[in-house]
């Protein structure tokens, strides 16, 4: 018979290897840990609107529509019912359907669906003329702007768009007791002036460049007067709130969900084909990518790591595409050594940016020279990216007169891949003969620290910029002690961006920026810059749908093929 | 016993009280929230001053203190910086779901738990002894976070039985039941183990075996309930486990309880709703410490209190 103490070594061994391979198991599968997703920690990018046309004054150059714009167009509308629903993830909770209240990236992901703007930016980021709520525009004078409304809109709950509604709605967001975090990006508009039902006219304060761009906007989504009246702020922002899109809200479930449905009143000529939207709030990566592989989610944003998992899996798919994101990392040009040229034209010269993108994004980011993508209004793709060479940044070192150099490189703690590029860009530079000494930081105060220059030598950060406009970046990265802007300081830089600002001539901006563009790129204050790219997955079922640059996923032309 | 229950919850105002103030000073050294709501846009510096004298930010602390408490008291908590609505409400609302899983979670444990302790202890040193000892471990030592994935890979993805995540239904709540009761089925099935062998060592049990009683009176009427006071006071230690399982757990599952609204606020730096949560769960956990308490005296005839 077997004695007790041999049962209990047998039974220990099988429980170790069981317990082994349920570790090996878990270790093989490429689902991540709980990790913070990367959009919003690392990457401050915000909501996102449209490319400037190339003229100020009148919106004449009008470029091609995408397949999905509304415009007075000659395609008839679809005459079969909508049908079908389709799922989407998102990560966060909406925290609110009121457009004013909107500060976060995702909100992207549902609200031009239910809601229109003025002015309609469509996929490719163009801004396509009469497409939204207003049919011309025309700045009078660089602070007056007169806009024709469309005729025949109506809202969800049956009221009509007009004058009125325009009104009510920018002296609504501009409204301090309101709190809007939008606001501040419309505070340069003093007020809107009714002219009679379908003609406004902005009054402002201060001359902005970038405004019709910012009309396409969240914060400019035009709300019914009537109803946010009747129904006071908090119904509108936490349980409904009719828009004059092409879908409506039926319920939102807060942590939980949002439904939408077909408005069968939509003013363009394309009516939607889905019957019913529903966004998913799934805030586990892991889980969101298990929910699109057992059929629980039709669309979603998946890391590099999940793709393999996402593109293996039989009935799906999984497009790149590039965003306005532009990643990097920071020198501090006034703490030393990094305040010396030499030292920081080493470090560009020392990082091998195509292996960091190859080995630690899996290919998905292309190297750039500037922190604007090509999305932007003031890319120059005539400057190349800091090129790797070895020899060159040892010359630079021994050049550069500073003996023994070593720097300090800050990144978010809790970030995994912010950690693995902080390895192995401290490989690279070191490589050089400049030390370099790794400490991780708190996340939650990470990018406070970083504005009060608390931070140290170098600094990995993402820049999204959500009018596609260098302006919005370059401001608060580039103008001496601005917002996101603890060190580098150009007075040429300075006042170029000055200038740029205060005329809405875009020839005379273009070539303000290719000036700004040049003396940035002289001075090294950040290397290493990349865009980013997001992967989504996508199920066979959905049909048409494009994966947009900025988040914005409009889906009035999305269709799916089993009708359920 | 009234007055023992008034004199604890006296006490319990004061825990909560200073609770609030850590929670308090916490939170404003983690960073500034007005930031994180103009993340929108090129916020200039007096935008960011604006904001935080719309949001009474601006104060000095110990005001700002004084103010929270003082509004506390009678149940308004502020309101939240991105929701915009009653932060208290928002907790509120939170409640039914995360009460919902962790009581379903303890009766996973508890169900579990009390054939495998009882069945160790009647086994001592056989293999049922063993296999149920092993059991424990591996529970023990799991990560609710990782034993959740699992799960979902398994019984949603792969075998499809059961929904992988969400709440809009019974059956969305057995997989998170399970992921944040089998590590606290675990531990109570080893202390009642210890505590039932303790207990089939004493005197009376003897008694009662040589009185000729039957074997199941002997282990349900006076061995397990004689185990019971270690086991209860176990219970109520883990309860606080329990809830902070529950907030990994919710977030696995995309379950809509406070654990995981706590933690999206603590990300967000929404104040208002980290206080009310923080503020509530330490509530929930002393009212439960209490009942926990009055529970020994049913179990114990022999305890009592003053």
């Amino acid at each position: 018979m077997i004695k007790t103490k041999a049962w209990f070594r047998l039974t220990l061994i099988l429980s170790l290897i069981m317990g082994m391979s349920l570790v090996l198991a878990a270790c093989g599968d490429p689902t991540p840990t709980t990790a913070p997703t990367t959009t919003t920690t690392t990457a401050k990018t915000t909501t996102a609107a449209a490319a400037t046309t190339s003229s100020a004054t009148t919106a004449a150059a009008a470029t091609t529509a995408g397949a999905t714009t509304t415009a007075a167009s000659a395609t008839t509308a679809a005459s079969a019912a909508p049908s079908g629903t389709l799922t989407i993830a998102l990560a966060f909770d909406l925290q609110g359907l009121d457009p004013v209240m909107t500060y976060s990236l995702n909100n992207g992901r549902w609200q031009q669906n239910v809601f229109s703007t003025l002015i309609y930016r469509n996929t490719d980021l163009k801004i396509v003329e009469g497409a939204g709520l207003a049919t011309s525009w025309k700045y009078v004078d660089d602070k007056t702007l007169t806009m024709q409304l469309r005729k025949g809109v109506k809202f969800h709950d049956g009221e009509d768009f007009n004058a009125d509604a325009v009104v009510f709605t920018f002296t609504r967001l501009l409204d301090p007791a309101n709190k809007s975090p939008q606001r501040f990006n419309y505070t340069s508009i003093d007020h809107v002036d009714k002219v009679d039902d379908y003609n406004v006219k902005f009054i402002f304060k201060d001359v902005d460049p970038v405004m019709i761009v910012k009309l396409a906007g969240y914060g400019a989504a035009i709300v019914p007067p009537k109803f946010v009246q009747e129904k006071g702020n908090d119904f509108v922002n936490q349980t409904n709130i009719p828009g004059t899109g092409p879908f409506k809200i039926v319920e939102y479930k807060k942590d939980n969900s949002l439904t939408l449905e077909a408005f069968d009143g939509y003013f363009g000529d394309q009516k939607p084909k889905l019957k019913k939207i529903v966004y998913r709030i799934i805030p586990d990566e892991a889980t969101r990518l298990a929910e699109f592989l057992s059929g629980g989610v039709d669309i979603l944003t998946v890391t590099p790591s999940q793709s393999d998992s996402a593109k293996a899996a039989k009935g799906r798919k999984v497009q790149v595409v590039g965003v306005p994101t532009v990643s990097g990392i920071r020198l501090d040009t006034s703490k030393p050594p990094t305040d010396n040229l030499k030292i920081r034209q080493a470090i560009a010269a020392s990082i091998d940016t195509n292996t960091i993108v190859g080995s630690l994004l899996n290919g998905y980011a292309i190297p750039m020279a500037i922190w604007q993508s090509p999305f932007s209004f003031g890319y120059d793709d005539s400057l190349k990216p800091y090129g790797f060479d070895l020899n060159k940044a040892k010359q630079l070192v021994a050049d550069s007169g500073v003996p023994n150099p070593k720097i300090v490189y800050n990144y978010i703690a809790q970030s995994a891949q912010d950690k693995e590029i902080g390895l192995a860009v401290k490989s690279m530079i070191e490589k050089s003969g400049i030390q370099v000494e790794l400490k991780p930081k708190e996340q939650a105060t990470f990018y406070d620290d970083y504005r009060a220059g608390k931070l140290d030598n170098a600094v990995p950060f993402g820049w999204g910029g959500w009018t596609l406009d260098a302006d919005n970046t370059y401001y608060s990265l580039y103008y001496t002690k601005e917002s996101y802007n603890p060190a580098y300081t150009n007075p040429q830089v300075d006042n170029l961006l000055t200038a740029q600002r205060s005329t809405t001539d875009q020839t005379k901006r273009k070539e303000a920026f290719t000036q700004i563009n040049k003396l940035i790129y002289a001075d090294y204050p950040d290397v290493m810059l990349y865009q980013q790219q997001y992967l989504w997955g996508i199920t066979d079922r959905v049909k048409d749908f494009t994966p947009p640059p900025d988040e914005r996923l409009w889906l009035l032309n999305v269709s799916v093929t089993d009708n359920k | 016993m009234l007055r023992y229950i008034l004199k604890r919850l006296l006490n319990a105002l004061l825990v909560l009280l200073g609770l609030s103030l850590i929670v308090f000073i916490t939170l404003r050294l983690t960073g500034d929230p007005v930031a994180m709501l103009l993340q929108a846009g090129s916020p200039s510096k007096s935008d960011i001053a604006e904001m935080r004298r719309l949001l009474d930010l601006d104060q000095p602390l110990p005001i700002q203190y004084v103010s929270f408490v003082g509004k506390a008291l009678t149940g308004d908590f502020g309101r939240s910086f991105h929701y915009s609505t009653p932060a208290l409400g928002l907790v509120l609302e939170r409640m039914p779901a995360t009460l919902t899983l962790t009581l379903s979670a303890m009766a996973v444990a508890l169900v579990l738990a009390f054939p495998l302790g009882i069945i160790s202890a009647l086994n001592r040193g056989k293999f049922l002894d063993f296999v149920s000892q092993t059991i424990s471990l591996l529970g023990v030592s799991m990560p609710n976070f990782w034993f959740g994935i699992l799960l979902i890979l398994i019984f949603g993805v792969s075998l499809q039985w059961l929904p992988v995540s969400g709440s809009d239904g019974p059956e969305y709540l057995i997989m998170p039941s399970i992921a944040l009761g089998i590590p606290l089925m675990a531990v109570l099935a080893r202390i009642l183990r210890s505590s039932m062998l303790e207990v089939l060592n004493a005197d009376y049990i003897r008694t009662a075996r040589s009185k000729g009683l039957a074997k199941s009176t002997v282990i349900i009427r006076h061995s397990v309930r004689n185990a019971l006071i270690p086991v209860v006071t176990i219970i109520g230690l883990q309860f606080g486990t329990l809830l902070g399982g529950a907030v990994i757990v919710e977030t696995v599952f995309s379950w809509p309880g406070i654990g995981r609204l706590a933690v999206d606020s603590i990300g967000s730096r929404d104040y208002p709703v980290v206080q009310a949560s923080v503020l509530l769960l330490g509530a929930i956990l002393v009212i439960v410490n209490l009942i926990i308490d009055i529970l020994y005296t049913v179990i114990d005839p022999r305890i009592g209190y003053k």
